[in-house]
């Protein structure tokens, strides 16, 4: 997926017009569903107001990138925005959902491997099959810190500007992530 | 197994669960709202910018008036029988912090 870079995108969006409206279509194309799977972790946002709430967000951001400093990395900025967002949206909806993910939901999506790597290639998938159930099963706030860590490449400093967090807890939830999510798969945490 | 491996599966486990959510196009009013606000961000910053390049200007005047009120209490190099209009240029500050200074100073003498 095509990664907009940040300096650009905020140059567009200041200049306006159609430059703008093609800097909106690449912010949406890379970052929808990004948002989209960061706001099932709040099991507050009902499922009918998830999409609305990302647009939202989106809309947000968009709006906001003339304060964005392009020196700093795009990623914890828009998901600060966005946390806000789904946090809010998620105190207002009167009744909680649950929003577990469908582990088999994407088998179609999946092209078989070819050639002599097939087994390992079966196994890497069975292992991946099997940490994202595990990571359904995490309290959201911990599926939000393994998303930014393993989907984006986070560090703790940032992830914790991200979410609000000191970069030593969001060090510790990752100890403990890895230590459930390997005990649920078999996989031992070692260092 | 190694953390290596584990980080490695997460990994994978994530690119596949964004890869499973296709980005939809974008519905005609969110791209409206979305253009309405950065023009309202554009002119928002816009805004900044010009109290941004009044802002020497309004320093400018407040060390001026700071001048005069500090002349005002107690003109500390007017002599009687000179231009007043001299007095205050030759008492002018270089900045409005010196300027409120010596106003305290002046104000604060018996």
């Amino acid at each position: 997926m095509e990664e907009p870079d940040g300096k650009a995108l905020r140059d567009d969006a200041l200049a306006g017009g159609e430059r703008g409206k093609r800097a909106f279509e690449r912010l949406w194309r890379a970052w929808w569903p990004r948002l989209c799977w960061f706001a099932s972790t709040w099991r507050g946002l009902p499922d009918a107001e998830r999409e609305d709430a990302v647009a939202d967000a989106l809309v947000r951001a968009y709006g906001s990138l003339g304060a964005y400093d392009p020196s700093r990395p795009l990623a914890p900025w828009l998901y600060r925005i966005a946390a806000r967002r789904f946090s809010d949206a998620a105190r207002a909806a009167s009744r909680h959902s649950t929003l577990a993910l469908d582990p088999a939901g994407d088998e179609a999506s999946w092209d078989p491997p070819s050639g002599e790597d097939h087994a390992r290639e079966l196994e890497t998938r069975d292992l991946a099959d099997r940490c994202r159930a595990a990571m359904a099963r995490l309290p959201g706030a911990d599926r939000r810190i393994a998303w930014l860590r393993f989907r984006d490449g986070l560090d703790a400093s940032a992830i914790g500007r991200a979410l609000g967090l000191p970069a030593g807890t969001v060090r510790w939830r990752l100890h403990l992530i890895r230590k459930t999510v390997g005990t649920a798969v078999g996989v031992d945490d070692e260092a | 197994m190694k953390r290596e491996t584990l980080d490695a599966a997460l990994r994978e486990a994530c690119a596949r669960e964004s890869g499973t959510i296709p980005a939809p196009p974008i519905p005609g009013r969110v791209l409206e709202r979305a253009m309405a606000a950065a023009l309202a961000g554009r002119r928002a910053g816009q805004g900044a910018s010009r109290l941004k390049a009044a802002l020497p200007g309004a320093l400018a005047a407040a060390s001026v008036l700071a001048a005069v009120l500090a002349l005002a209490v107690t003109p500390p190099s007017y002599r009687a029988g000179e231009p007043l209009a001299t007095a205050l240029v030759a008492g002018l500050p270089e900045n409005p912090a010196a300027a409120f200074a010596l106003f305290l100073e002046s104000a604060a003498r018996p």
